[in-house]
C-alpha cells in the first residue's frame, strides 16, 4: 500500500532526523571526547555534565539581576555582590568536591597529566609560565574569586580548554598554580576546584 | 665628610643626569619634558579623505604621570587627525576597580577625548576585571568577551587571550569566514610573536589562532602585555604590532639583536595612530616626549582565503 510506504518512509526519515539532532546537541563531554574515554570515564563526564547544569538552572531561577552595560561601576559591583549572596544562600552547604567528585577529578586529572605529556605539553607549559599564577590557597568555595584588588589571572591554555569537558556559558575554568577551579563568571565567585589538577 | 660630600656632589652633577637621560620616565622623574600640548604635532600619516583613523594604547592604566601624559599627546594629536576612536590592548584598568578606579584610570586621563566623542573599544587583559569591564559601557564591549566591529572597509576582531576556549575559537572563525570587510584585524592582550624578556610568546595561542588568521586573510594583529612597542616583520604575510606601553613601561626589555622586530622601542610609553585608506594602513607610534618612534605604511595582502 503506498500510504503505509510512505508512512514507513516518515518514520525511518522522522528517527533520522533524531538521531541527528541528538548527535550534534553539545554535550558537556564533547571536548574531552576527543581523548579516548573509558566506559566509566564517560559516565563520570556525563555525571559531571549534570551536576554544572543542575547549577546553572539554579542560578538563573534567581532573582538576582545580571549584570548589564552601564557607566555606573558601583551599580554593576553592587549588582555582582547581590547575585553572588543570593547563590551562596541558594547552597549554603556547598563544598570542594560537590563538582569534582572523586571519579570526576580522577578523570580530569587523567586529561591534564595526559595532555601535558603529549606533543603540545611544552607549548602548554610555555602557556602557564605566560602569565602570573594565582595562589590557589585563596580559593573557596561560594568565596568571592579572588583577584578583587587586580591580582592578574593566570590565562588557560587554549589546547588544554580543547581537552576539557565544555561548560556553559556563565561558567568558566580557571587555573591557580597546579588547582583547576571553576568560576562563575556573573558572580565572580568559586564553584568549585580541584586541586593539583596539574601534575 | 669631604670624601662623603665629593660622592653626593658626584652623583647630583654627574650620574643623576644620565641616569634621567638612559630612563627619562623614572617614577617621580620631574625633569621629563614631554613635548608641549599647545605645539603642533609632527604628523606623518596622510590623512586621506574618507580614511578610517585610529589610535592604539596597551597596558595603559595605572592612573599615573606616565599614563597621563600619553594621554595628553593623544590629544594633541587628535586635534590635527581626528581619529574617530581607540582600541586597547588590554590592561585597560591595574590594581582595584573600584568606581574611583575607573576615573583616575581611565575616565580622567582620557576626558579630553570623550568628550570629543572619541569611542574607546577595549579588549581584555590579564589585570582586567573582565566581568565589569566587558559591562562597562565606555568600552564599547557590550557585555561580551569577544566582539567584532566594523568602520568603513575594516572589520576589528577583538578576542579575549585570557580564556580562548572552542566556543570563542568557533565563533572566530564563523565571522572571520562571513566577514566581507577589505581588511581584517584582530587584537587582544597576549603576544603570539615578541621579542621582549618578561612573559616571551604566547606559543600555545599562537597554534590555535595562526591557521585562522591565516586561512581568513587577517592583515593585521596587534597586542600588549609586554610593556614596549615592537613593530614586527610580517609572520606569515601578517602585520605585528605590539603596543603593551601606553602606561606601564619596562625598560631595556628587548632583547637585542633579534631577528623578530623592524623596530623595538623600549625607552618611554608611546601610543600609535593607524590610517586605513584603500589598500593602504599608516602608521605613526609617538612617545610620552611627543618624539615619533616608528612610522611608515603597509601594503594590503592579497593572500588569504577571503581576499578578492
Amino acid at each position: 500500500m503506498p500510504l503505509s510506504r510512505y508512512f514507513r518512509q516518515f518514520c525511518h526519515l522522522s528517527v533520522l532526523i533524531a538521531l541527528l539532532a541528538v548527535a550534534w546537541v553539545p554535550s558537556a563531554t564533547e571536548n574531552a571526547a576527543a581523548q579516548t574515554l573509558s566506559a566509566a570515564e564517560n559516565k563520570s563526564l556525563n555525571e559531571f555534565a549534570k551536576r554544572v547544569k543542575s547549577y546553572i538552572s539554579q542560578e538563573h531561577a534567581l532573582s538576582a539581576d545580571k549584570l548589564k552595560p552601564t557607566s555606573d561601576v558601583e551599580q554593576l559591583e553592587r549588582e555582582r555582590v547581590a547575585l553572588r549572596q543570593a547563590i551562596q544562600q541558594s547552597r549554603p552547604n556547598a563544598k570542594q568536591g560537590d563538582l569534582f567528585t572523586p571519579p570526576i577529578a580522577s578523570v580530569f586529572r587523567r586529561l591534564m597529566t595526559q595532555t601535558l605529556a603529549g606533543p603540545n605539553g611544552a607549548k602548554i607549559e610555555a602557556s602557564l609560565q605566560h602569565a602570573e599564577p594565582l595562589a590557589p590557597k585563596d580559593l573557596v568555595v561560594n568565596g568571592e574569586y579572588p583577584n578583587r584588588n587586580g591580582q592578574p589571572i593566570q590565562s588557560v591554555p587554549p589546547t588544554l580548554l580543547q581537552v576539557l569537558p565544555s561548560l556553559p556559558k556563565g561558567l568558566e575554568y580557571r587555573i591557580a598554580g597546579k588547582t583547576l577551579a571553576i568560576r562563575d563568571t556573573d558572580a565572580n565567585m568559586v564553584i568549585d576546584f580541584l586541586p593539583n589538577a596539574l601534575p | 665628610m669631604i670624601r662623603v660630600n665629593t660622592s653626593m656632589r658626584f652623583a647630583k652633577f654627574l650620574l643623576l643626569p644620565i641616569l634621567v637621560v638612559v630612563y627619562p620616565g623614572l617614577h617621580g622623574d620631574q625633569s621629563s619634558t614631554p613635548a608641549s600640548v599647545a605645539s603642533a604635532p609632527d604628523v606623518r600619516l596622510p590623512l586621506k579623505k574618507g580614511s578610517v583613523r585610529w589610535a592604539v594604547i596597551g597596558d595603559n592604566g595605572t592612573g599615573q604621570r606616565p599614563e597621563q601624559e600619553v594621554a595628553d599627546q593623544m590629544e594633541r594629536y587628535w586635534r590635527a587627525v581626528k581619529f574617530d576612536f581607540v582600541t586597547m590592548d588590554g590592561d585597560n584598568i591595574y590594581g582595584g576597580h573600584s568606581p574611583r578606579d575607573f576615573k583616575q584610570k581611565f575616565e580622567l586621563p582620557y576626558k579630553q577625548l570623550l568628550d570629543e566623542n572619541v569611542k574607546f573599544y577595549a579588549s581584555l587583559g590579564n589585570h582586567d576585571d573582565a566581568d565589569l569591564e566587558r559591562n562597562y559601557k565606555p568600552y564599547n564591549m557590550d557585555g561580551k568577551r569577544f566582539y567584532t566591529f566594523r568602520k568603513g572597509d575594516v572589520q576589528f576582531f577583538v578576542l579575549d587571550s585570557n580564556y580562548m576556549d572552542p566556543a570563542q575559537l568557533t565563533w572566530l572563525e564563523d565571522k572571520l569566514k562571513t566577514s566581507d570587510a577589505k581588511w581584517k584585524i584582530a587584537y587582544f592582550h597576549h603576544p603570539m610573536f615578541t621579542s621582549a624578556k618578561s612573559h616571551g610568546p604566547d606559543v600555545d595561542l599562537r597554534q590555535q589562532l595562526m591557521p585562522l588568521f591565516t586561512e581568513y586573510g587577517v592583515n593585521a594583529v596587534w597586542s600588549g602585555h609586554e610593556h614596549v612597542y615592537e613593530h614586527l616583520k610580517p609572520q606569515s604575510g601578517i602585520y605585528f604590532f605590539l603596543v603593551g606601553n601606553s602606561g606601564q613601561l619596562r625598560y631595556h626589555n628587548i632583547r637585542r639583536p633579534n631577528d623578530l622586530d623592524v623596530v623595538g622601542f623600549d625607552t618611554d610609553q608611546t601610543f600609535m595612530l593607524v590610517e586605513i585608506a584603500g589598500d593602504e594602513l599608516y602608521f605613526q607610534t609617538i612617545a610620552r616626549s611627543g618624539e615619533t618612534v616608528d612610522s611608515g605604511g603597509l601594503t594590503r595582502q592579497t593572500s588569504g582565503h577571503n581576499a578578492p
